[in-house]
């Protein structure tokens, strides 16, 4: 049985779970996107933004990122390029409010895995992890 | 008397000549003049005085009764033709009695305090009041008391009255018309600002469906897990107030009121108006840098419409800044207190204006974008002259826009 345990001051200790990367700047969505992921038997951590991510050395360690794209500081595509440039594989999931034209194709173009727009149905996200994650 | 005009002629003749000069001018004027008499009004605070009161000014506000007793033994003795055709019914006779019929119990303090006025040696005392015509209709009016010293020993005062209904209806209308211009200005502000409040509101929606699918999985499992559920259905709660409050701010700024001014901190509607712009100034990279001044008086405004400027003003500011790098975008509001008057600067970063710009920034209808109306900063002087303030713009030394505008401090 998968646990789910809440991730510590040391990601690594998790390491053996299956561990979703949750990014987004808004408190309140990150915290309810950890639970729904933890929810279905992952570990997941949040974290308010991608430079936060790539200072914790979370990239190696995540089957899967879920990330807002349009934060303070580095994007969730600029992200994905970052992870590609430096050849981390893990598929990115990108969620977004906003609805400006091309913002899909771009994020697309960068490697996301799938692209949804806020507010989504939570089986939305479910499906786009399990394709993530190979099931 | 004086009989130098006409070398010869007697000073009997130079005084009916002045009578009938004086005669002339009281009946043709085109304002309404009366002449009183009010001698039993002289008896009566000589009655005052001896017992014992000396403040009148207190003792006319405490005691309304006496008041009316004053109007009341003052006689009209003298009217001309334009007030008989202001006041009156035609018959010049019927308006010759006491003067309390023409003064509204609404009035009663300008009646007062035209008589301590007089009484204090003033030459004349005017201002607006409202009156009442023979026929109970009430009105506005502009009323003047001319109290030459040599009249007012004799007991007599001469009055005018000029109608100032049609002035007061019209400011009325124009008033009514600002606001609803006000009003147009924030819903189109509000237009501008669709994507980033559909943006705000999104974001707790998003949260409280997360939070709402994950609580059914919680509970799907063998051993439902309750903590869980409390936990995020907490979290549900607080999202769903954010949501609520987005929408409340948003209705207050397009809601159509009429203005309600009261004394308020401006530092705190700047703050708001910051707040409420927070989410399209981030999705331009853009933090406001807030310098405030404390301690600063109130100033006498209405809430919304200070706040509309305010917003205004950092729209503006940061359309100024879509073409600078995102780097390079600085946003300042500065509030101090100088002289009488709250100042609050609006400083950006962007290109600044042009000459021609500075000269013609606040006309109706001049605009600089592509799709803008020109109408956001006229209406934003317009506000600020109602409550007595300015607006100026002009460039910062480092290149952006400064717009400075100033607020009376609220006595």
């Amino acid at each position: 049985m998968i646990s789910s345990r809440r991730a510590g001051a040391d990601i690594r200790a998790v390491a053996e779970d299956t561990l979703i990367s949750i990014i987004d700047d808004d408190e309140s969505l990150r915290a309810a996107l950890v639970g729904l992921v933890r929810s279905l038997g992952y570990g997941a951590t949040g974290f308010a933004c991608a430079e936060d991510f790539l200072a914790a050395g979370a990239a190696g360690l995540s089957a899967a990122i879920v990330t807002d794209i349009q934060m303070p500081g580095l994007s969730g595509i600029d992200l994905k390029e970052r992870l590609t440039a430096d050849g981390c594989g893990a598929p990115v999931i990108m969620i977004t409010a906003r609805s400006e034209p091309g913002l899909r194709e771009r994020a697309l173009a960068s490697g996301a895995l799938c692209v949804l727009k806020k507010p989504f149905a939570a089986e939305a996200l479910i499906d786009c992890l399990e394709r993530a994650l190979g099931k | 008397m004086s009989s130098g005009d006409h070398p010869g002629q007697s000073a009997e003749e130079a005084l009916r000549e002045s009578e009938y000069r004086y005669r002339n001018l009281f009946q043709a004027m085109a304002a309404s003049f009366w002449e009183l008499d009010f001698t039993p009004v002289g008896a009566m605070l000589r009655t005052l005085r001896k017992q014992g009161v000396n403040d009148y000014a207190a003792y006319f506000a405490e005691n309304p009764a006496f008041v009316r007793e004053m109007m009341r033994v003052t006689r009209v003795i003298d009217v001309n033709d334009q007030t008989v055709a202001l006041f009156g019914r035609g018959d010049k006779a019927e308006l010759l009695q006491a003067l309390d019929v023409y003064w509204p119990e609404e009035s009663n303090h300008v009646y007062a305090a035209s008589v301590l006025a007089a009484v204090s040696g003033a030459p004349s005392y005017a201002t607006e009041t409202r009156l009442r015509k023979l026929d109970g209709a009430v009105f506005d009016a502009l009323f003047t008391a001319c109290f030459a010293p040599e009249a007012v020993a004799a007991g007599k005062l001469l009055i005018g009255v000029i109608d100032i209904s049609e002035r007061v209806r019209a400011q009325g209308m124009l008033r009514q018309v600002q606001a609803e211009f006000a009003h147009a200005a924030r819903v189109s502000m509000l237009g501008e600002l669709t994507a980033s409040i559909a943006h705000e509101v999104n974001q707790p929606l998003a949260a409280i469906a997360t939070n709402a699918s994950a609580g059914l999985r919680w509970l799907d499992r063998p051993e439902p897990d309750v903590k869980e559920v409390r936990a995020l259905t907490e979290r549900i709660i607080a999202d769903a107030q954010r949501a609520a409050d987005i929408i409340a701010r948003v209705r207050a700024m397009a809601g159509h009121r009429a203005p309600e001014p009261a004394p308020l901190a401006i530092n705190g509607v700047i703050e708001e108006a910051m707040q409420f712009l927070a989410h399209e100034m981030q999705g331009q990279s853009v933090a406001p840098r807030l310098e405030l001044a404390r301690d600063l008086p109130l100033v006498l405004t209405d809430r919304t419409q200070l706040q509309q400027v305010v917003v205004n003003l950092a729209v503006n500011a940061l359309q100024a800044m879509a073409q600078t790098p995102p780097s390079a975008r600085r946003l300042t509001v500065r509030t101090h207190f100088n002289d009488g008057a709250v100042l609050v600067t609006i400083e950006d970063s962007g290109p600044g204006l042009d000459a021609a710009q500075q000269q013609r920034v606040f006309e109706s209808f001049f605009t600089t974008k592509a799709n803008g109306m020109g109408m956001g900063l006229p209406i934003c002087r317009s506000i600020l002259e109602s409550y007595g303030g300015a607006i100026s713009a002009s460039n910062a030394a480092e290149g952006g826009a400064v717009f400075v505008f100033t607020l009376p401090a609220a006595r």
